[in-house]
């Protein structure tokens, strides 16, 4: 048996016979990724939230302290960017998914499977964009006598100028993908008789979708929601370009690295968005309706 | 049994009587684009009938059931519910309900939430749902499976979900689409006659598409056997298999030794389609004699195939024509009957014989 084919492909034969071998040999690049690359620069970082600067030097000094903590809870400001923070991620979560629903909705059970392959193309195909160019391009949209004001000036308004609003509609557009897909992925899941069954049950529209459809569609939801909230939620960028002068969380960090050169307290910062997500991921999973994945 | 069953009656099933057209196809038409599932299809079924649409795959059986319950709308043609006009009635607000062929059961409720999900919809008193609820399970014996969910179940059981949940809304009619396909052999044979009593009970139309012709014989009262879009013959299960009206219908139900042409001439001895069912002739040795009012013809054995029950045998007429010929399996083991390569006469009555045209 292991005459012939064995000696024709030695080392093949031989990892048929080591599995252990030969999971080494397909995770051993990866782990090695992952643990030193990822999860080292991550327990750094996280370190150094109870590290202190020299407030001489700037040079960063080695002594554990909860100072930066202290700081972060007790300034009102910093409450206040963390509110305005969350609110910010929670509204483009709220429009990604009233934009996103009928979108997926549409694509998943209305389209023609030609026209459904088009849909994702076209969701997808703004991904290749630069992040820059679209939200400069929201930007230039926004600016004072831009597109927006032209569209609202029969109205008898105007744009919302730069500012929240502002950073809200572009991140909603930014982010919107990430809501759509999962979303797409879970609807095409639930077969049409269950549709159908609940409709011959005497159920409307309304009703199949709060009783049917929406448990069902739930860790798609979540998933979709995990990407739109804490993309906000880390964004730095949109708001300087459309967000005026306001601040969100992720300013207090990059400000912090850049023109403030205390890292350990943008590292403190950095604690804020992390808590925050995986707070959100236990209130999800207490409700259970993960289990049914 | 009673208790429950007498729950489940459909008010209108009560006044029944016979000849009263519950559910009515006039001159129904489905396209699908280009494609013509349905073509001009006018039927009734009967109040209180265990109806059968039975066809192969593509004939439009399950587009007719689909466009009863409200699933498809006809392209042309209207579709009469009890007397009422329904073409245009959206399916939540039809008296009908659907067993669906893989059951459609909600994943995310338990069994009680299934049966229990029109009752919910309709806003009926939490007191007089969980009652109704309680007796649709009773009568479809899953009292002790209320809570769990269709994915702890098994493929019959779902099965019976899926009929208490239609059930318990007293429909006027159930439409059932290919319910027991799903099942292995062995239970859906049992399912066979548990449908069937059940439909007797609660006096409820029951209208079902099944591809399977045992089971539309075992089951129907009457049935429409579909081919092309098109009603090929309705009747009574005796109807379609002892009386075809088209070479499809007796060579689709059970099996059927047909001859047309030079060999209906060669065999029958006039022109013309004519059928004869594989057990209604009998073999005998080559040099026996067929009994009085019988036909004859000289053949040769090509194959035996014990099928259990029965043997099989096939056989090459000398007039041209294959044949199958079969015949109960106790007596072929009683007297070794002729073999392969043998050469035989087939006797048969004269009355067997079926015309088509």
């Amino acid at each position: 048996m292991d005459g012939g084919q064995g000696l024709v492909r030695p080392a093949s034969t031989w990892l048929y016979r080591h599995t252990t071998a030969r999971l080494l040999a397909l995770l051993s690049l990866p782990v090695l990724w992952v643990v030193v690359a990822y999860l080292g620069a991550l327990a750094t970082m996280l370190l150094a939230a109870f590290w202190t600067t020299n407030s001489f030097t700037g040079a960063v000094e080695h002594r554990l302290t909860l100072a930066n903590f202290r700081t972060l809870v007790e300034q009102p400001v910093y409450r206040s960017v963390a509110l305005r923070s969350l609110g910010v991620a929670a509204l483009v979560t709220v429009v990604d998914v009233l934009i996103a629903l009928p979108m997926a909705y549409y694509m998943a059970k209305v389209a023609s499977p030609r026209a459904r392959r088009l849909l994702v193309v076209a969701i997808l195909t703004p991904l290749w964009a630069s992040y820059l160019v679209k939200a400069y391009a929201w930007r230039v949209m926004l600016a004072n006598g831009g597109v927006v004001d032209w569209l609202l000036a029969p109205f008898g308004t105007h744009g919302p100028g730069f500012g929240l609003t502002a950073t809200i509609v572009t991140l909603s557009y930014l982010w919107l993908p990430f809501m759509v897909l999962p979303l797409f992925a879970g609807l095409e899941r639930i077969p049409d008789p269950l549709l159908e069954a609940s409709a011959d049950q005497g159920a409307r529209a309304t009703r199949t979708f709060r009783s049917v459809v929406l448990p069902l569609l739930f860790p798609a939801l979540v998933a979709g929601s995990i990407f739109t909230f804490s993309l906000s939620l880390g964004d730095y960028i949109t708001v300087k370009i459309v967000g005026g002068t306001s601040q969100l969380a992720s300013n207090v960090i990059y400000d912090n690295i850049t023109t403030g050169g205390n890292l350990p307290f943008a590292s403190a910062a950095a604690f804020f968005p992390i808590l925050v997500m995986v707070g959100y991921l236990v209130a999800v999973r207490r409700t259970g309706a993960l289990k049914e994945l | 049994m009673t208790g429950p069953v007498q729950a489940l009656r459909s008010p209108s099933g009560l006044d029944a009587g016979p000849g009263v057209a519950d559910v009515r196809l006039e001159a129904v038409t489905k396209r699908f684009g280009d494609v013509v599932a349905v073509h001009e299809l006018t039927l009734d079924v009967h109040r209180g009938e265990f109806f059968a649409l039975l066809g192969p795959s593509g004939s439009g059986k399950t587009t007719c059931l689909r466009m009863i319950g409200g699933f498809e709308r006809p392209t042309a043609g209207r579709i009469w519910l009890a007397g009422t006009d329904v073409t245009e009635v959206a399916p939540f607000a039809r008296e009908v309900n659907t067993v669906f062929q893989d059951y459609a059961l909600f994943p995310h409720m338990t069994v009680e939430q299934n049966v229990g999900y029109g009752l919910m919809v309709a806003r009926v008193p939490k007191r007089e749902r969980q009652e109704r609820v309680e007796q649709a399970l009773a009568t479809v014996r899953l009292n002790a499976f209320g809570s769990r969910r269709p994915g702890q179940l098994s493929g019959g059981q779902r099965q019976r979900v899926a009929l208490a949940r239609a059930l318990v809304n007293r429909p006027k009619v159930l439409l059932l689409d290919e319910p027991l396909g799903a099942l292995d052999r062995k239970l859906r044979e049992q399912m066979q006659v548990e449908l069937t009593l059940l439909q007797r009970d609660v006096g409820i139309t029951f209208v079902f598409v099944t591809h399977d012709q045992d089971e539309a014989l075992t089951m129907a009262d009457r049935i429409a056997v579909f081919r092309d879009g098109r009603l090929e013959q309705v009747g009574t299960p005796e109807d379609v298999y002892d009386r075809p009206e088209t070479p499809f219908v007796a060579d689709f139900i059970g099996t059927s030794n047909q001859a047309a042409g030079a060999a209906a001439v060669a065999v029958f001895g006039s022109e013309g389609h004519f059928a004869l069912r594989p057990e209604r002739i009998r073999v005998l040795a080559a040099a026996g004699a067929p009994g009085p009012g019988e036909v004859a013809a000289p053949a040769q054995v090509v194959d035996v195939v014990f099928a259990g029950a029965t043997v099989r045998r096939v056989v090459t007429l000398d007039a041209g024509p294959t044949w199958v010929v079969t015949a109960p399996a106790v007596e072929a083991a009683a007297v070794p009957g002729p073999r392969r390569g043998d050469r035989v006469l087939l006797a048969w009555s004269e009355d067997a014989v079926r015309r088509l045209g």
